[in-house]
């Protein structure tokens, strides 16, 4: 029994989950709380829940909520808090009783037994539950959290709030951020000067330091809108969007491979047209809206043929990481991409449990699984042409043959496949029903089970997909005890096998079965589960072996002649049998070597794109599948361990924050019900419904990290109730009630914070700022800060004169560090499998999942990388083999013209008498430890001049 | 949370080193007053996320050293002797249903003879007689178990502490809590030789973890030391010109930072400047086996295996925190064919070495505060493999039981945890599960592995993701 103390003690709890305010009362619950999630749950989830949770609940008992535990299951209560020898579990985990041991396939180790009677020792502290059990998604209290958490609110135009430096404000940005630095006493630091300025401008926009010229003609510029011209130039010019499309790329987790896979082809050829559509959307400033409808249901549209090229907006789902085929984790990662990427949701926790934090339960992360698995990525033979071609060249009317003939093999074996699984398993039909008895302990005869049988291999689970055992067990689990074929199995199943035979007559007797099956166990009762297994299984064989010879007699036949039979073989091969496959599901079912046979046969097909570098572009777009899959809930995000069905529907939580305006949650339910395909279009236009409180809020938070180095909410990806709230709640919903005003133009957005003063202060430190705000949270000045390594790359090449004009196209597989690779690095080849070595030391990030933010360090092999490598050196011969070119230069000019074309401005006199007195020691000073160098040469001696010069802070800081 | 500075912002505390080498010491000797700050001013490496850290608590272990027996070493075969399976070779066993990758037949006898070693008796068989010499050093265990008998999926959890999605690796979870001890040398190397393991550069992952924190990949069948890491020598200058022309960068950068005196980010760069000019000595000369003495080199053997090991055991001396390595590319251990042959020449490889560095750490002193491990992703059936009807001597994958040896580093030698069946099929005493091996390594290695997490996507993740448990037994 439970004692009223502890009901009163469960009530008062209940009571402190609603009241967050009441502090004190909060932190005594939370260790225990935090000790319940940390040590406790994780047992039972590991030992108990499989047999006694959501899906299952053995002996009537649930150990996967707290209501469960406490009540107990037919046997009495499994937890009494505070009284040991009172709680079942304990009993059970103890193995002290030989009719209670739990769990049935061995004791669990000591420390955990001790550590769960602990627990209930000390009260079996359990939370009061704000989630029911995953996949009833009703019950979850969305709205609650929805009506409570910041990032859920409407977003609302804030009024701008009165600034003492109105002289210094250039437009709204400045009033928000002047209003919070005046609050705490501080100041905004004037203007960065002409040649900061302009460098800053040109690196943040387009990735590439500023020319001399350009620095110069900006300070004779003395006209009031020379800056907002020089913004705008910038803004129009295609290298802006080689620049910013590659932090858009940093959201996608933008690769041009698949990752490991064993077998198959991994290179993404076509992925580079993913690439040169974020390029071309921020060039020709797409508004964001259709640039997230291009990216999500880009099958669904309808472009007039000069949008065409949108369609390879698609590839946002399928440049990801393809885990050695897993579809999985495949699934996972696109689900991740969305919600992460474009929501700050962090949905895939959802994926094993409903989210601990979050309004986001299970059941709304396998729904996503269903819109995602209802898509499907098209062979490269089917993939739409970016541009149709007027008449395609021999090369390319061969390739595209080629492949056709290659995906008809495929389909060929694919097709095959799937009617050899059909018919194995009705073939086979008593391998599978034996195997199912032997794996149950209670009903298993002697040790063995294996799989493989002297007829068949069979399709048990294996790391590649869950099989048709499972297809049968579920078959059989959902049965009940009146069906006609399955009706007496259930009953016995019930019983051990010792009380297999005594029993056996009156279930017999008590089922109204079908009357060929039950008289032929009448004439002669088997003796255990195993041989009525065996028994049906034969039958049902006999079944397939008659229809099959009735057919080749019968070709127009629906059915059996004999009523009986003809029951039995609905029961085997009629609607909803485990030996009906969809070819989806008859690739759940495949062995290792038929994945890998499979794997390969679509390998060759793409094979043949990667062997023709010149193929017409593609677009790697995911189309519908033909019928919709729903999802069931994986429990604990395991695919053999089915919770309930889903059906597809837009997330719960975006549904309420959509309705928190006006509407009615239901309205919305009804706005964005999917009635037909896989509904990534309903999904697509939630996201970018302008009542949307997420997406304009995070695509707007991501903009300001990329021009200021911090955001305003520092976890981008993670606008959940764990992440910290905005550093300027009023400006963030601002900016992105401005977006949306403005038609979602990015580039508008680019303009307005660039041209605020708050971007365009001076660098310089303040003692007092500092010390009162040291990490510039409240934006008191600009931080200077380390560039990208790609705009570190792009630099050396810029000031060196190397830099060529690839702007679009398939990606170029040069390592980033071949001194002969001389493209924007936004068109190098990556290879999520090996990255570059000079990328990762520079922060480049792995591209398998969204990253708002790279890390920024200073380790000493970056610093190898500009004292050594052959890239660094190889610039420092052009700038050297101009320098050498100029006639009657005096040395001093030169060491001018270098420091103009790397920093676009003079050296001062230290500096130049600095480059002068190395100069000295280099030529005529001939090295003592290389002889061989004595007489250096014109050239070595500007090139090492060079070198030096590119090595140098100013040229890769950000100023 | 992580108790030290997660490399987040940067501090800004750097006022006073500026200020002393700004714009008025441009007469001095850079180098000089470079070298003296970056042994006064350890903050100055503030933005370098590699320096050295203290652990949650005291701890015997501050490195590793692990050698990867990479396609799975038959503990039936090695480390766990099963006379149960000699007295019923060529027979079926019964046994409860285990599903591994392929086809299995019957009983297979070990062809390796068992002997007992030291003090404590362990059997070792004849694959490793070189650790059954030290094998009172060596603690055994042999109720390892692990979730999948796919070699991937394996790789991952044995290293990352998951089997399918991206994560962290063991060695960058460790560089990133305890930095590294040589600003010179990288905190994380994974070596193998000839090319990459299964899953590639994915073994040692930095994941949503700065990249910094990743294992250095180095080809060891690659002979010249200056292609083992990237820019490690400039070809065209001498190190006395280099360090002319460095000295100028750097006058010039102090003159730059002079405008910028509270800038770490700059300041730091300028410090990297002097550890990445040092590192090409250090990484050189720490890769450098000709400078080994001759009886040592004997004392390892001459194989690539041997020489990454002795390798390792110098970087381990020069303060490299976790070194990884590789048998070879690919899988060389998974020998479904021919066992007797194929884990005979392997073993043969690397035997004499294991044997040798855990002699040589232990005469250098250095044993208890290095962890070294030696195992595969998982195990080996006890019966043989079948293709077609026909016996191929070797045998499947098994990851429901199998040894790994742990020794140095606070782990009690001489000493046999956990047991498997009869055969050898399934741990069944003290079964240690990976996640329970990491949790045991951390806290050897001075950590609370509930507590060293990062926070990715609203989550604080961690090596043991929700599971581990310190398994005490094998400590010291």
């Amino acid at each position: 029994m439970i004692s009223s103390r502890f009901l009163l003690f469960a009530a008062v709890l209940v009571a402190c989950g609603s009241l967050l305010a009441n502090a004190d009362d909060q932190s005594a619950v939370r260790p225990r709380a935090d000790h319940f999630e940390a040590k406790i749950r994780p047992l039972l989830i590991q030992h108990c829940t499989e047999c006694h949770g959501a899906n299952k609940q053995e002996s009537g008992l649930r150990l996967d909520v707290r209501s469960g535990a406490f009540d107990g299951g037919d046997r009495g209560p499994a937890i009494v808090p505070s009284d040991v020898d009172a709680s079942l579990l304990i009993e059970a985990i103890r193995y002290e009783t030989e009719d209670l041991q739990m769990p049935p396939d061995g004791r669990m180790e000591q420390d955990e037994i001790d550590l769960l009677t602990e627990w209930i020792a000390a009260g079996a502290f359990w939370p009061a539950e704000t989630q029911p059990a995953a996949g009833t998604k009703d019950a979850h209290p969305v709205s609650d959290a929805v009506a409570s958490h910041w990032a859920y609110q409407p977003i609302r135009k804030p009024a701008l709030p009165q600034v003492k430096h109105a002289d210094w404000v250039r437009n709204p940005i400045d009033h928000f951020v002047f209003a919070r630095l005046e609050q705490a006493g501080l100041a905004p630091s004037p203007m960065a000067d002409d040649h900061a300025l302009v460098r800053r401008l040109h690196l943040d926009l387009w990735g590439l330091p500023a020319d001399d010229d350009t620095v110069k003609a900006f300070r004779q510029d003395a006209s009031d809108d020379s800056y907002r011209a020089l913004v705008d130039r910038l803004l129009a010019d295609e290298r802006y969007a080689q620049r910013w499309a590659r932090h858009w790329l940093d959201v996608a987790r933008y690769a041009d491979t698949k990752g490991y896979t064993d077998g198959g082809n991994r290179e993404l050829p076509f992925a580079y047209t993913y690439r040169d559509y974020v390029i071309r959307a921020f060039h020709e400033d797409l508004p964001f809206d259709q640039f997230v409808m291009d990216q999500l249901a880009t099958d669904q549209m309808d472009y007039s043929a000069d949008q065409r090229w949108r369609m390879a907006g698609g590839g946002f789902l399928t440049v990801g990481r393809y885990f050695n085929f897993n579809p999985y984790d495949i699934l996972d990662d696109r689900i991740d991409v969305i919600t992460r990427g474009l929501l700050g949701l962090t949905a895939s926790c959802a994926r094993c449990h409903d989210h601990k934090y979050d309004p986001i339960p299970s059941a709304d992360y396998y729904s996503l699984y269903g819109i995602l698995n209802s898509s499907y990525l098209p062979h490269h033979s089917r993939l739409p042409l970016l541009v149709e071609p007027n008449e395609p060249s021999e090369a390319e009317a061969q390739y595209v043959a080629e492949m056709n003939e290659r995906t008809a093999a495929f389909e060929k074996r694919f097709d095959q496949l799937h009617h050899q699984i059909e018919d194995e398993l009705r073939k086979f039909a008593a391998d599978y029903l034996v195997y199912i008895v032997q794996e149950s302990v209670r009903h298993r005869l002697g040790e063995t089970n294996p799989v493989f049988t002297e007829r068949t291999y069979l399709r048990a689970p294996t790391a590649y997909g869950y099989g048709a055992v499972r297809r049968w067990r579920n078959y059989i689990d959902s049965r009940s005890e009146d069906d006609p074929v399955f009706g007496i199995w259930k009953r016995m199943d019930s019983f051990d096998k010792t009380e297999f035979a005594a029993a056996f007559a009156e279930q017999l007797h008590a089922w109204h079965g079908n009357t060929a099956w039950q008289q032929q166990l009448a004439n002669s009762p088997p003796e255990s589960m195993v041989e009525l297994a065996r028994r049906l299984g034969q039958l049902f064989e006999s079944i397939d072996q008659q229809w099959k010879t009735f057919v080749s007699q019968h070709p127009d036949a629906n059915r059996l002649p004999d009523d009986a039979t003809e029951q039995l073989r609905q029961s085997l091969m009629g609607p909803g049998s485990p030996t009906v496959l969809t070819p989806l599901e008859s690739v759940d079912c495949y062995q290792l070597d038929e994945h890998v046979e499979l794997r390969n046969l679509q390998g060759k097909i793409e094979e043949r794109t990667v062997d023709f570098p010149d193929a017409a572009a593609r677009a790697m777009l995911l189309r519908d599948r033909d019928e919709p899959v729903e999802a069931n809930v994986f429990l604990r995000g395991q695919p053999d361990r089915l919770g309930s069905e889903v059906d597809r529907h837009v997330p719960t939580l975006l549904l309420a924050s959509l309705a928190n305006d006006a509407e009615t949650e239901a309205a919305m339910e009804h706005e964005f019900a999917i009635y037909r395909g896989s509904g990534r279009m309903e999904l697509a236009k939630a996201i970018i419904d302008r009542r949307n409180p997420l997406t304009a809020r995070v695509i707007v938070n991501r903009m300001w990290q990329w021009h200021f180095g911090q955001a305003l909410v520092d976890s981008m990806d993670d606008f959940g109730s764990r992440s910290q709230p905005p550093t300027h709640p009023e400006l963030l919903d601002y900016l992105a009630w401005w977006l949306m005003e403005h038609d979602w133009s990015l580039k508008e957005l680019n303009r307005l914070m660039v041209t605020s003063h708050t971007f365009c202060q001076s660098n310089s430190s303040r003692t007092d700022a500092m010390q009162m705000d040291p990490a510039n949270q409240l934006y008191w000045r600009f931080v200077p800060r380390r560039a990208e390594w790609e705009v570190i790359r792009d630099s050396l090449l810029a000031v060196s004169g190397r830099l060529d004009q690839k702007r679009n196209g398939p990606s170029i597989p040069l390592s980033p560090d071949d001194p002969d690779a001389t493209c924007r690095t936004i068109f190098l080849r990556i290879d999520r499998q090996h990255a570059s070595g000079f990328a990762t030391n520079f922060d480049f990030p792995v591209p398998d999942m969204t990253v708002g933010k790279r890390p920024v360090t200073s380790v000493p092999q970056q610093q190898l990388f500009f004292l050594n490598s052959p890239f660094v050196r190889k610039q420092a011969e052009a700038l050297a083999g101009t320098v050498v070119q100029f006639d009657g230069k005096t040395d001093n000019a030169k060491i001018d013209w270098l420091f103009q074309k790397l920093f676009a401005r003079e050296p001062t006199d230290t500096e130049r008498l600095a480059v002068i007195d190395y100069r000295r020691n280099v030529s005529s000073e001939p090295s003592a430890d290389t002889p061989a160098n004595a007489e250096l040469s014109e050239m070595e001696s500007w090139i090492r001049t060079a070198h030096a010069l590119l090595q140098l802070n100013e040229l890769i800081y950000v100023p | 949370m992580f108790p030290n500075d997660q490399p987040k912002r940067l501090d800004f505390g750097r006022r006073s080193f500026l200020q002393r080498t700004g714009l008025g010491l441009a007469g001095l000797g850079v180098t000089d007053l470079l070298c003296r700050e970056s042994t006064t001013a350890a903050s100055a490496s503030t933005a370098n996320p590699l320096s050295a850290k203290s652990p949650h608590f005291a701890a015997k272990a501050e490195r590793v050293i692990h050698i990867f027996l990479n396609g799975g070493l038959s503990h039936v075969d090695s480390f766990d002797p099963k006379p149960e399976l000699t007295k019923r070779h060529g027979q079926s066993l019964t046994v409860p249903n285990l599903i591994t990758e392929r086809q299995t037949g019957a009983a297979m006898a070990s062809p390796f003879p068992f002997r007992k070693y030291g003090n404590s008796g362990i059997e070792v068989s004849d694959l490793f007689p070189h650790i059954g010499q030290v094998i009172d050093d060596v603690c055994v265990v042999r109720s390892m178990y692990a979730d999948l008998p796919n070699h991937e999926p394996s790789l991952m959890l044995m290293n990352c502490g998951v089997a399918n999605v991206v994560r962290p690796s063991f060695g960058s979870w460790l560089t990133y809590g305890l930095g590294s001890e040589n600003e010179n040398l990288p905190g994380f190397i994974a070596m193998s030789p000839g090319g990459l393991p299964v899953k590639g550069t994915q073994n040692w992952q930095s994941a949503f973890l700065p990249s910094v924190f990743q294992g250095t990949y180095i080809d060891t069948a690659k002979t010249k030391i200056d292609e083992l890491i990237e820019n490690i020598r400039n070809d065209q200058l001498s190190p006395a010109e280099q360090r002319r022309q460095l000295d100028l960068v750097q006058r010039l950068n102090l003159l730059h930072a002079g405008s910028h005196e509270d800038d770490n980010p700059l300041s730091a760069r300028i410090h990297s400047f002097e550890q990445a000019y040092r590192m090409q000595d250090a990484a050189r000369e720490a890769f450098d086996l000709s400078s080994e003495p001759e009886y040592i080199r004997r004392m390892y053997g001459e194989t690539p295996q041997a020489k990454q090991i002795l390798m390792a055991r110098r970087l381990a001396e020069r303060g490299v925190r976790f070194v990884q390595l590789w048998h070879g590319a690919w899988q060389p251990w998974d020998n479904h064919d021919k066992i007797e042959e194929n884990h005979g020449k392997l073993a043969s490889e690397c035997s004499q070495a294991i044997g040798a560095l855990i002699t040589d750490l232990k005469q250098r002193g250095m044993l208890d505060s290095t962890l070294v491990i030696i195992g595969g992703e998982f195990g080996r059936t006890p019966t043989v493999e079948v293709r077609g009807n026909e016996s191929k001597f070797g045998r499947d994958h098994n990851h429901y039981g199998f040894s790994l040896c742990l020794a140095g580093g606070g782990v009690k030698g001489g000493y046999v945890h956990g047991a498997t069946d009869e055969f050898g099929f399934r741990a069944v005493e003290k079964r240690m599960h990976v996640h329970d091996l990491h949790a045991t390594l951390l806290h050897l290695l001075g950590f609370d592995h509930t507590k060293l997490t990062y926070r990715f996507a609203g989550r604080d993740f961690r090596l043991t993701d929700v599971h581990g448990r310190i398994v005490s037994d094998i400590i010291a």
